[in-house]
């Protein structure tokens, strides 16, 4: 189910509030809670429905063991098999074709003739990449002592397919949301709360639909005709994309840290103004930040972070950064996105560590952006031939000065999103920035109800979120 | 605060949403509802059913074109300049099945000159027999479909129905629909569609400065997810095709099936999607060319056939992937009526 559809916003949610402010026992809460998430993601499909439920009865119970076990070598084991059946799945639906191509690629087994190939047809799961890197993550810090098992099943299952954050995250770690679901009076209605989830959830939906959705309306067919664009329409192109993934993305994340406030619940901050940044370090302490912090966390450190050799922690820096990029997808592409990074963190560090200054202060916000946005070509971009055409189209100028890939039924509103969209960009504050004492005044609250209302006046059957397909 | 902010967003989106709800059924534009407010006029944006009640008042022709808006271009007064036939245009942009089969039953029906249906097929049309809501709820067009066909259609979802009343373009509709009421009620209003069915209201518009390969692609991004939707060739649309060559062929009108042809980058585009859904393309064109009868002709312009005759990928052709020019339009009539004029040749022998 998608949060910008009627079944959602008036059959789904309303259902769910209702019942669950009106439950009086905890307990009964948390299988509303449960059961309703599990309609939530049964709706795209449901038979991956016992796919969650397969990594969620399977990382509790070693939860439960890991915790009764003192013996190193056996809590290794247990370790071990959490994550051996976790990435096994996905990289059963997200990988195993990827890797059979690119085993293909590279051995004297290619062939021209698709016929003799092995693939299968695999349908990703939505939101696989998502929960099991938020319940692989309770298994690691029970492994390191750091958080206690869970001994409810139902609030474990609960907390691993939450359907305000299951399919596009933030990533929630078990630390920061098990107490808030074991917390009773969480059920009860809090005026505050649920206003600013509202605030939030309305702000998020027309970030996806004023904006998002409408450039993409623009680029989504020019960029089918790459080999046509013009020198100005291929940095539109890139320009729309770099907007149209950050209000697509942060927009999913507002409604779900809005729709977790109308229940009580506290999610983390995913971004904060990543674009407002000077150096990709920075960006990447602004850019999906629970991703970010996930994979430093249990990633770069257990590699050994920074607390090792110089060429040692250059070495953990791209690794970190080239499995990032992976965790995206199944495609080269993403490899080369998450090495670029990489590589701009490592010289950043580099000239930080000598104290160089390469750019001077007035230009790192747009010398970064930049750097961001050559780095969304990729990530955008099917192919490496694609992106590298892409670029090409871009900093090698043809002199023509045309904007026929841009449909003229479109166009007024692509240029509209992304002039109002880069000014939200850098000059206001983000969501998490929001001072609540001031906006919660009945005046914001109708304009509110009118950008709502033109948001679901807009609603597509056929308007999934960017992250979703990771 | 926070319970008046609560409570002033409740109040501000119900009761725009009930300002936008009251403007929809109050003028209607697409005949969907019945309520007791909504004002009695058909405005030219209603175009099923401005096409349909026209089909009922025009007598003269002889020739009915079916089919989306790739018949559009298949203009009744070229037809009359090029070959003297009088004909009618029902074609209608994102048309369905049943709604083409309704007009043709209706000018069988009703029309005793009527001799020939240039019937346009698509593939699309196959995706599913889900229809418009707008045609689905509208009373004189569905009870032209007889029943044991009608049950068999996919009812359109609740999404789709609450779409009818809340969505940009249902509003919009209103809108223009109030604006045309006013002008109606001045006693100005002229409809734009000529009695022949042509209307200046087509849904098939171009920028033709613009170069064809970005047209293409464009309306190729645009047919992405429908064109996914094609697993098999929907057996109901089959019964329904096989029904109307039933009907034409007890009144004696004779059943002419257009194979519409694709622009090359078109076709390409979804190339690998045809051969991963059990080579659909190949099949759709096998199901329309196998209804070929003494009464049925199928004029076959599928891809790459239509590069042989002569349709190429040029701007002159198209105006995008699957819309085609009026020289292609006459490329498709000549053989029409060749093969129609053979076929008298041959029986005067």
């Amino acid at each position: 189910m998608l949060f910008n559809s009627f079944e959602f916003i008036f059959v789904f949610l309303p259902i769910v509030l209702l019942l669950y402010f009106n439950i009086k026992s905890h307990r009964a809460r948390l299988y509303l809670l449960l059961i309703s998430s599990y309609i939530f993601y049964g709706y795209w499909n449901y038979k991956f429905v016992a796919l969650l439920l397969l990594t969620t009865v399977v990382d509790f119970y070693i939860g439960l063991a890991l915790h009764k076990r003192e013996d190193p070598a056996a809590r290794k084991r247990l370790l071990q098999f959490s994550v051996v059946v976790n990435l096994s799945i996905l990289g059963f639906f997200k990988y195993f074709n990827f890797f059979i191509d690119s085993f293909y690629s590279m051995t004297s087994l290619f062939t021209s003739d698709p016929s003799r190939m092995f693939f299968l047809e695999i349908v990703l799961p939505v939101g696989i990449s998502f929960y099991t890197f938020q319940s692989m993550s309770y298994i690691i810090d029970i492994y390191y002592k750091q958080t206690e098992p869970h001994k409810d099943f139902a609030a474990f299952a609960a907390y691993v397919a939450l359907f305000p954050q299951l399919v596009a995250g933030p990533i929630v770690r078990h630390s920061d949301l098990v107490y808030q679901l074991e917390d009773s009076s969480r059920g009860k209605f809090n005026w505050n709360n649920f206003s600013q989830g509202i605030h939030l959830f309305v702000v998020g939906l027309s970030k996806k639909i004023i904006i998002a959705d409408r450039i993409a309306l623009a680029i989504d067919p020019a960029l089918l005709n790459l080999s046509n664009l013009s020198t100005p329409e291929a940095w539109l192109c890139a320009l729309g994309y770099t907007a149209q993934l950050y209000f697509d993305f942060s927009g999913y994340s507002d409604m779900a840290v809005g729709l977790g406030k109308m229940m009580n619940f506290e999610f983390p901050q995913n971004f904060n103004s990543p674009y407002k940044s000077k150096s990709i370090t920075e960006f990447w302490q602004r850019w999906h930040m629970t991703l970010s912090t996930w994979l430093r966390d249990y990633l770069y450190i257990p590699l050994g972070g920074n607390k090792v050799s110089t060429l040692k922690t250059y070495r953990n820096l791209m690794i970190t950064m080239i499995l990032g990029g992976l965790w995206h997808g199944a495609n080269w592409v993403y490899v080369v996105w998450g090495t670029y990074h990489g590589v701009i963190l490592a010289i950043e560090r580099y000239f930080k560590n000598r104290k160089i200054k390469i750019i001077p202060a007035s230009l790192s916000l747009p010398f970064t952006f930049l750097l961001v946005m050559i780095g969304w070509v990729f990530f955008r971009a099917p192919n490496m031939t694609y992106a590298l055409e892409w670029l090409d189209k871009m900093f090698l100028p043809d002199y023509t000065w045309s904007f026929f890939n841009f449909s003229a039924k479109v166009r007024d509103r692509f240029i509209g999103a992304l002039v109002i969209g880069y000014f939200i960009i850098f000059y206001c504050k983000n969501t998490f920035e929001f001072d609540f004492k001031k906006i919660i005044v009945p005046r914001m609250a109708y304009l509110m109800g009118l950008l709502f209302i033109i948001c679901i006046l807009y609603f597509s059957k056929n308007s999934p979120f960017l992250y979703f397909q990771f | 605060m926070e319970k008046k902010y609560t409570i002033s967003f409740f109040i501000a989106s119900l009761s725009l949403i009930a300002a936008l709800l009251f403007l929809v059924t109050w003028m209607n534009p697409s005949r969907i509802t019945n309520a007791p407010w909504s004002i009695d006029f058909i405005s030219d944006r209603n175009m099923p059913l401005k096409k349909f009640l026209l089909i009922q008042e025009n007598k003269d022709f002889t020739d009915l074109i079916v089919g989306s808006s790739t018949s559009e271009v298949f203009v009744p007064q070229n037809l009359k300049s090029l070959y003297g036939i009088e004909s009618y245009l029902g074609g209608i942009g994102g048309s369905k099945t049943p709604l083409r089969f309704a007009q043709i039953k209706l000018a069988v029906e009703t029309n005793p000159n009527l001799k020939r249906i240039l019937y346009t097929a698509d593939l699309f049309e196959f995706v599913s027999t889900e229809i418009e809501t707008n045609v689905y709820y509208q009373e004189n067009i569905m009870r032209e479909i007889p029943t044991d066909l009608r049950t068999k259609i996919k009812r359109p979802d609740w999404v789709s129905r609450v779409q009818d009343f809340i969505s940009y373009s249902s509003v919009e509709s209103s809108f223009k629909t109030l604006k045309d009421f006013k002008i109606f009620k001045s006693g100005k209003y002229q409809s734009q569609y000529l009695h022949d069915g042509t209307t200046s209201r087509s849904m098939v518009q171009f920028d033709h400065k613009e170069e064809i390969l970005p047209r293409v692609m464009r309306i190729a991004k645009s047919y992405e997810g429908q064109y996914k939707n094609i697993d098999q060739l929907d057996p109901v649309i089959m019964e329904f095709y096989h029904e109307m060559i039933k009907l034409t062929e007890r009144k004696g009108v004779q059943m002419v099936f257009i194979i519409t042809p694709w622009h090359s980058g078109f076709y390409k585009h979804f190339e690998a999607d045809f051969k991963k859904h059990n080579d659909i393309y190949n099949k759709w064109v096998e199901f329309i060319k196998s209804l070929k009868s003494p009464h049925v002709q199928v004029v076959d312009f599928s891809y790459p056939l239509s590069l042989k005759k002569g349709i190429g990928n040029e701007k002159e052709f198209w105006h995008d992937g699957i819309h085609f020019s009026p020289k292609t339009a006459e490329i498709m009539l000549n053989e029409v009526f060749r093969e129609d004029q053979d076929k008298s040749n041959g029986s005067n022998l």
